[in-house]
């Protein structure tokens, strides 16, 4: 009992403070539409109603919350009705109720809602029910479907949706590096093409590798032979090298025999 | 003495060396339209050419290691036109700045009979492809988009099988020895096709492994 | 203490709803909706309806929809924040250095408070400040040579050129501009030209003229008339009388022929197959293979340039109006025989062909024979005759002139052949170079004799372009009264045999043309069975 006392205390300190927001910002708003008219703008009076209206939301927070005990089932009840002005009321409800009296009593601790209010309910009701439970039901299953789709759609985080639409702008990558490779490999010195290579590059081999090997070694095996400088691979049968990169004797099957050092019947 | 090596000697045909600056890239087949349009684009107003050729290598191996490369090429789409001889010289190593690939490059338009005479000469085909696709030109510039492709029996070039599923694109010039702005030129047309295709300079040697 | 004022809350008791919340929910979050969506759609609806209604009276006023105008005739690109576009010919082929570049502006001083003018455009373009106010070349021919110093006077532009209606300034502007760039680059190729080419009479290029002599004492100049800004042509230019001198023909073609430079160098013909081939023409690339001399190598390569194709026509030009004028001249100087040229519609730049008949009046069905076919080239003129015969003129007028000449006096000659066959008259001796009588100056004479059905009378004719036509007739012997009886010849046959030869009075006979007299006299000598 305590515990609840102290709740609805709390809830009802919060509520006022709440709602004396609301009344402030209701003020300042009627201020500026009464003095400042002309030189007010749209969009500021839009701010005013995005305030008044954020207000309203957190105390229709605040009475959802589940701290906050059922104000319905509080009645209140006036213990005692005077018609002589009261000080201490007037300057708690700034002048506005200076008398606690059977006047104001009906208008201010009315438990039914304004008749305006009522009025709409009513046709609201009536509205209710005359279409009757069953549409009724589905009305709201087809209401609640889209509601939560749409709020998954705003809610999913942003980068999901950017990044579907920034894939469909970003081209797939339109080259590969490995391939330009390959091609310009292809085109300098016949990597992959080499009549009777499979495609890569050969290890540097024995002589003779090869069937169809003819005489002039073929450009993998003198650049590898080039590369490393040891054992330059010469297939063909015409003359064996020397292993001396630099007096190697030409292998051209031509007639025509440069004058090499190595050569000479006098050198050495 | 000995004679000097082959590939020392500068090689020039006629009284200009001239020289080849080239960029190198290669795009994927799905793209390979998208590329199209925009070469179409930015490249000279003429009527979309198509070329298929025939190219074979020819190797000759001179004292040193590194054999005398030619390349024969012929084109298979117009086979009345004459053979096409090439030779290319190493890259120049130059300073790092410049944008191009820039070699030197000797061409010759031959008679029918290159094969035979390369090979009186003493050269041995080292390989062949076959090479289509589609050329285009702005200027001096010329851009190739081509398809290598293997033969896989030597001497028919209608059995071939596809080297990748990339085409090569490359962006050459042919201007004299000594013309630096040629570069320049190039590395801002390669910027237009970013990001397309990455058009860069692949220095071959560093592919050999 | 002083919440708990003088009301107290004493028991609490609950409250239960005995309709279904959800419904009310329902109903009511429905209705809240609605009224909400409702204030969005009228909203979304007057604000559509405002811009569809801004677009519409703004339509051409719009900045960006002016731009998107351009955009679809003219090449723009972006460049940092300023749009650039690009009005010269290269995409087209043409390799003059020109940049072509011209910027967009967005026109920024009107005024919205007063009316917004009917011309008013949002757009601006800025040219080039080379390339203002508009250009055209003049190609004319002048036969005499004035003195150089004279040529220093170019003509300002005399009328504008009209503008079609609802074409934007900015288009009319921008086209202007690449007419005068066009122009430009014409002249830069033939001075060019000029310049560089060997010609027996060097090509003058002065400031903006270039000056040639295609044919000795003929000048043809090309003048590049480029007026910029507004001013309005200030001298009655020196050339006003000569207004009438323009060769539009020329003209037409020099933009034609750079066009088509243009082309060429577009044309496939240069793409390399194989692919690694350098660019050029197919053709240069067989010299290697196919071993071309030297002779076969230049005439591959690029023909003539501009200014020598100008040059050939303009020399074929004014050799076809000498030669029409020629012609007419002697149609109108000479009656008899009538000369008759038909030209021929269809027209080479470099050659035209007119047909020349020489007829008498009256009868064109019996004299017939000279019909000559002038082939008229650049710098000769080739004739050929209805017999074959070919004959080759030099571009001197006079050639012409002498050579139609000698044509007419052998028509007449011919006419009597003709005449004779007709009237039944035997044909007894035909010349057409007669070697007999006074040279004439010009050409041959020529003559025939015809002689009467019966024999009786003889009428022989002499007729030569410089000396005119001498008739002489043969009378029978006993007609006439010279002869004297001999005693030798004693038979009366041998007086029908023909005698002595009086003269006619040519001039004093009656007919309106030769053709008509010869055949009065054939007739009077004939006599009636």
């Amino acid at each position: 009992m305590q515990r609840e006392e102290k709740q609805l205390e709390a809830s009802v300190e919060s509520l006022i403070s709440r709602v004396a927001y609301v009344k402030n910002a209701l003020h300042s708003f009627i201020y500026k539409l009464e003095n400042e008219y002309d030189r007010l703008t749209w969009p500021s009076v839009l701010d005013n109603f995005a305030l008044l209206s954020g207000q309203l939301n957190t105390i229709n927070k605040l009475l959802k919350n589940e701290k906050t005990p059922s104000y319905r089932s509080q009645v209140i009840i006036p213990l005692l009705l005077s018609p002589d002005r009261d000080d201490d009321l007037a300057k708690l409800t700034e002048q506005r109720v200076p008398v606690f009296s059977h006047e104001i009593v009906p208008d201010y601790l009315r438990t039914k809602p304004d008749p305006e209010v009522e009025e709409q309910e009513k046709q609201l009701s009536a509205e209710a029910a005359r279409i009757g439970p069953e549409v009724a039901q589905k009305q709201i299953q087809t209401l609640n479907k889209l509601c939560s789709g749409l709020l998954e759609k705003l809610n999913n985080p942003r980068d999901e949706r950017e990044a579907e639409s920034s894939a469909l702008r970003q081209n797939k990558p339109s080259f590969n590096p490995a391939d330009t490779n390959a091609l310009v490999g292809a085109v300098a010195f016949g990597k992959g093409l080499s009549k009777c290579r499979p495609p890569g590059p050969v290890a540097p081999g024995l002589p003779g590798q090869g069937p169809l090997m003819s005489g002039g070694p073929t450009l993998q095996q003198v650049t590898i032979g080039g590369g490393s400088g040891q054992q330059p691979s010469m297939g063909g049968p015409v003359s064996q090298q020397q292993g001396q990169p630099g007096k190697m004797p030409s292998s051209i099957k031509t007639n025509i025999k440069s004058a090499s050092g190595s050569m000479h019947p006098y050198n050495r | 003495m000995e004679a000097p090596p082959v590939t020392v000697m500068p090689v020039t045909g006629g009284t200009i060396n001239m020289m080849e600056y080239l960029l190198q890239g290669s795009v994927l087949d799905q793209a390979l339209d998208s590329l199209l349009h925009r070469l179409r684009g930015l490249c000279d107003n003429m009527e979309p050419e198509t070329f298929t050729d025939h190219e074979l290598v020819y190797l000759l191996k001179g004292q040193q290691g590194n054999p005398f490369i030619l390349r024969a090429r012929r084109s298979l789409s117009h086979p009345t036109a004459p053979w096409h001889l090439r030779y290319l010289g190493q890259p120049e190593v130059g300073d790092k700045s410049r944008h191009a690939l820039v070699r030197n490059c000797v061409d010759v338009a031959t008679s029918h009979s290159l094969p035979e005479f390369l090979n009186e000469m003493g050269f041995r085909m080292d390989h062949e492809f076959v090479a289509n696709g589609h050329i285009f030109r702005k200027g001096a510039m010329k851009v190739v988009v081509t398809k290598l492709s293997r033969i896989l029996v030597p001497g028919n070039t209608e059995n071939i099988e596809r080297l990748s599923l990339s085409y090569l694109v490359e962006l050459s010039v042919l201007a004299p020895a000594g013309q630096d702005t040629v570069s320049e030129d190039m590395r801002s047309f390669a910027e237009q096709l970013k990001p397309l295709v990455h058009l860069e300079k692949i220095d071959p040697s560093k592919q050999r492994h | 203490q002083p919440l708990k004022y003088k009301y107290d809350s004493i028991y609490k008791w609950t409250w239960t709803y005995n309709r279904s919340p959800q419904v009310l929910q329902l109903i009511s979050k429905k209705r809240s909706l609605s009224t909400a969506a409702a204030v969005l759609l009228r909203g979304a609806e007057k604000l559509s309806k405002s811009v569809a209604e801004n677009m519409e009276n703004r339509r051409q006023r719009d900045f960006n929809s002016e731009l998107l105008r351009l955009r679809s005739q003219w090449k723009l690109r972006k460049v940092g924040d300023k749009i650039l576009g690009d009005l010269s010919y290269r995409s087209a082929g043409s390799l003059f250095p020109h940049h072509g570049t011209f910027e967009v502006i967005k026109n920024t001083d009107i005024d919205l408070d007063k009316k917004v003018p009917e011309d008013y455009c949002p757009l601006n373009v800025q040219i080039p400040s080379d390339l203002e106010g508009s250009a055209y070349i003049k190609v004319s021919i002048q036969k005499q040579a004035p003195d150089i110093g004279d040529l220093g006077t170019i003509s300002l532009f005399r009328r504008q050129p009209k503008s079609k209606a609802g074409a934007q300034p900015w288009h009319v502007k921008l086209e202007a501009a690449q007419n005068v760039l066009l122009c430009k680059e014409i002249f830069a190729q033939l001075s060019r030209e000029a310049v560089q080419i060997k010609s027996q009479i060097p090509h003058i290029v002065v400031k903006n003229q270039i000056i040639s002599q295609p044919f000795p004492g003929l000048q043809l100049s090309i003048s590049l008339c480029h007026s910029s800004g507004e001013k309005k042509s200030q001298r009655a230019a020196p050339e006003k009388p000569k207004a009438d001198d323009h060769l539009y023909v020329l003209e037409h073609n020099l933009h034609q022929m750079i066009r088509e430079f243009h082309k060429q160098q577009l044309s496939s013909v240069l793409m390399p197959h194989p692919a690694t081939a350098p660019f050029g023409h197919k053709r240069l690339r067989l010299a290697g293979p196919q071993a071309y001399t030297k002779a076969q190598i230049s005439s591959v390569q690029q023909g003539q340039g501009l200014l020598e194709k100008i040059i050939k026509q303009a020399k074929h030009i004014f050799l076809r109006s000498r030669t029409a004028r020629t012609i007419d001249s002697l149609a109108s100087r000479i009656e008899d025989p009538q000369i008759q040229a038909h030209w021929s519609n269809i027209n080479d730049v470099y050659e035209s062909s007119v047909k020349v008949l020489i007829t008498s009046q009256g009868y064109e069905q019996i004299c017939k024979s000279i019909q000559l076919q002038l082939n008229i080239g650049v710098e000769q003129i080739r004739v050929v005759h209805r017999d074959g015969r070919v004959v080759t003129l030099s571009h001197q007028e006079q050639e012409l002139q002498d050579f139609l000449l000698s044509q007419m006096s052998q028509h007449q000659v011919h006419a009597v052949q003709q005449l004779a066959k007709v009237m039944g008259w035997h044909v007894l001796s035909f010349s057409n170079h007669v070697g007999l009588g006074s040279i004439e100056s010009v050409g041959n004479a020529s003559a025939v004799t015809v002689a009467s059905p019966n024999g009786d009378y003889a009428i022989s004719v002499r007729n030569g372009p410089e000396s005119g036509c001498k008739v002489l007739v043969q009378f029978p012997r006993n007609q006439s009264k010279e002869l004297q009886k001999g005693d030798v010849v004693l038979d009366s046959k041998w007086s029908h045999l023909r005698g002595p030869y009086r003269e006619v009075h040519w001039s004093k006979m009656e007919g309106r043309n030769f053709v008509y007299k010869m055949e009065l006299l054939m007739a009077a000598l004939t006599p009636a069975p």
